[in-house]
């Protein structure tokens, strides 16, 4: 029995055989072909080569009008390569000589030219290695497409492990086989982790090196609670893990009976749940489990799946939607929030250039350098804003520069469509992510200027105690009961009631039912959570009075270390809701 | 194409970092608008000018003076237009970029 330990990213326990899917390196199935074979596998390079031709041409063409011409270059250098004549003889001299495979060839010869250039010990030269490995890679995936293919001919239940998978990949698996999945990459917060939490299949990410000791068949159990996959389980963990099992399916059944019930404490104070939704399909999700609205829309679904941006009716079609199947129910749309971990395909090789992305050009700073992109969505945004109860809402503001100034696009927008005789909603609350510390220094200021607040506890977090969640070393420092984030927390719920703003957090903090007291008793009445979360939270609420939760909120701040913070919430929460903590581990 | 003219020119590296990634690709972009074999012989080595892989392995330093052939029915148009790359450096105008 092996197990390995990552980060939870949707909730779920499942067990069955395991699918290994190729690592970042190619397996190269053989590397031989018949000799009659020569013509047809000379024809599958052409053919593998243009398609990577026509996805690079793409690519710069997106890239170049999205950011800018110097941008594009980088895929014009890399169009070179891939029609590069050199390349091109040499690969089809190794097919047709030495009858070697298509998938060799081209390993083959690229990895010498790399090796070439490393030698060389010419510092540009060898970053250039990258390139050609990403070309490699590019090749490979086209003539070995069929090996992801399994993905799309599974005939029975499976978990699915693999170095990485791309949103796209992890967006149309089929949920009726893959009963969950895991990879060796990726964080919290990355687009796979929230497209499992919308897929609703468990899932842990980040489990480190791991598919070189898995050759695929084993049976594994796939813990999405806790963030553990378990290779060859003996018999005392598979009994212990059908009991959890069983147990779990017991407190979900209990759960489903919540979605009619209001989120009200014992003494009668009501408190707003929404959900937290990335695909419009999700809505149903929320509405099924009594969410009274959308609090966090994240659009940058759009931006992730095609290959192309996505034109205004794209954003229009999308958003009413959402807007339409919540009839009166209020929901915040969130403009593009791209960048950092979160990076369209199509832009990739574009950000991977960046040193340090967490802190680069992501977020609002690219709407706001892309004005065009940014309307675009905007006008979206407004023209549906007609059909329902529609907020818009700006993430990673950090100063009151880029608040302005995104409210002034948006008043341009108004502007413009006023002009076409276009309806919209004049009134629509405007308000902003708080996801960085300035932006809670400064909340007072702030609460003059915004409809309202969302606090965005995932990246508060990461640039409070300057950690990266996916790194491991550093992991331990993201803390959710950090003294520091409660005052955090305290500071903006304080700025927004002297302004008689409202605030939500969203996050993955408020997904988590032990949270619940401490938030309620800091003065929070608005919650925005994965829709999963959402009967957990209302037990929790309804379990609660307030009197409790203000006297655990004025204990838990006056802790010292999250550790204490968060086993101090733990125990008031197994006070409240026993069911709802699970003690049992491996 | 094989009509035999031949044009033979000096040039010199003249960007700080040799031969990169950015000047070659103007290079191969340029080359590839001319029908002319075009190529550049270093240090023993010779390379294609409309591969980038060849003209990266070229590896030429700064300052170092490559043996320009260009044959075709265009090779004097099209030594003539490589010639002035390296001469202006290199220098991308926003133009160029397209």
């Amino acid at each position: 029995m092996k197990v390995y330990t990552g980060i939870a990213v949707s909730p779920g326990v499942v067990s069955g055989p395991v699918l290994v899917l190729g690592s970042e390196n190619f397996r190269i199935p053989r590397k031989f072909v018949s000799r009659d074979a020569i013509d047809d596998e000379l024809h599958r390079f052409h053919v593998a080569l243009e398609d990577v031709c026509r996805d690079i041409k793409s690519n710069e063409q997106l890239v170049s009008s999205q950011l800018g011409a110097q941008y594009g270059a980088i895929f014009s250098a890399h169009l070179q390569m891939a029609e590069d004549p050199r390349l091109i003889r040499e690969v089809e001299a190794l097919i047709r000589e030495q009858t070697r495979s298509p998938e060799f060839a081209v390993s083959r010869v690229l990895r010498s030219y790399a090796e070439q250039l490393e030698k060389m010990g010419d510092r540009y030269l060898s970053e250039r290695t990258l390139d050609i490995y990403d070309l490699e890679k590019r090749l490979l995936r086209q003539l070995l497409g069929e090996s992801r293919e399994e993905l799309r001919n599974l005939t029975e239940p499976v978990i699915l492990l693999a170095h990485d998978l791309t949103p796209s990949e992890t967006a149309t698996l089929d949920t009726k086989f893959v009963l969950g999945f895991a990879t060796e990459v990726g964080g919290h917060t990355s687009h796979t982790a929230i497209l499992a939490g919308a897929l609703e299949i468990p899932a842990v990410v980040g489990l480190g090196r791991c598919l070189s000791s898995v050759s695929g068949g084993e049976a594994v159990i796939l813990d999405g609670d806790h963030g553990r996959v378990i290779v060859d389980p003996d018999n005392e963990t598979t009994r212990r893990v059908h009991d959890m099992q069983v147990r779990s399916l017991k407190i979900r059944e209990r759960l489903g009976l919540m979605e009619n019930l209001p989120a009200e404490t014992l003494d009668g104070q009501r408190v707003t749940i929404c959900g937290n939704i990335e695909f419009p399909e999700e809505v149903r999700h929320c509405i099924k489990r009594g969410a009274e609205g959308v609090g966090l829309y994240r659009t940058e679904f759009l931006f992730l799946s095609g290959n192309r941006e996505p034109s205004e009716s794209d954003h229009y079609e999308a958003y009413c939607r959402v807007v339409e199947a919540c009839g009166e129910l209020p929901v915040v749309i969130r403009t593009l929030d791209i960048g950092a971990d979160k990076v369209p395909q199509l832009l990739d090789s574009q950000f991977s250039e960046i040193q340090n992305p967490m802190l680069g050009l992501r977020s609002i700073r690219l709407s706001l350098l892309n004005t065009p992109m940014f309307k675009r969505q905007l006008r979206a945004i407004l023209r549906a804003s007609v059909h329902g109860n529609v907020r818009v809402m700006f993430p990673l503001i950090s100063t009151l520069l880029e608040f302005r100034q995104a409210k002034m696009i948006l008043m341009d927008v108004m502007e413009d469509l006023e002009e076409e005789g276009i309806p919209f909603q004049r009134n629509i609350p405007i308000g902003m992510m708080v996801e960085v510390p300035s932006a809670v220094m400064l909340a007072e200021e702030f609460a003059r200027e915004v409809d309202f607040f969302s606090i965005g506890t995932n990246d508060l977090i990461q640039y409070t105690l300057a950690c990266d969640r996916s790194d491991p070393m550093v992991a331990n420092l993201y803390r959710s009961g950090d003294p520091s984030i409660l005052r955090l927390i305290q500071m903006v719920l304080r700025a927004a009631a002297n302004h008689g703003k409202s605030v939500t957090v969203c996050g993955q903090m408020s997904s988590d039912p032990r949270f619940i007291p401490l938030l309620l008793g800091m003065g929070l009445r608005s919650l925005s959570a994965t829709p999963q979360a959402i009967p957990r939270l209302k037990e929790v609420v309804r379990n609660l009075s307030m009197s409790d939760a203000v006297r655990i909120a004025q204990h838990a701040c006056s802790l010292d270390l999250a550790r204490d913070v968060e086993h101090y919430l733990q125990g008031e929460l197994s006070r409240l809701c026993p069911d709802l903590v699970d003690n049992i581990g491996f | 194409m094989e009509d035999g003219n031949v044009v033979f020119r000096q040039v010199q590296v003249t960007p700080e970092h040799g031969l990169h990634l950015s000047p070659i690709s103007q290079l191969v972009r340029k080359a590839l608008t001319f029908s002319s074999t075009i190529s550049l012989k270093f240090d023993g080595r010779k390379a294609d000018v409309k591969s980038a892989f060849d003209l990266m392995l070229l590896a030429a330093p700064s300052g170092a003076i490559l043996e320009l052939e260009a044959c075709g029915s265009d090779a004097t148009t099209a030594a003539d237009a490589i010639c002035e790359l390296f001469e202006a450096g290199f220098v991308i105008s926003a133009s160029e970029i397209h």
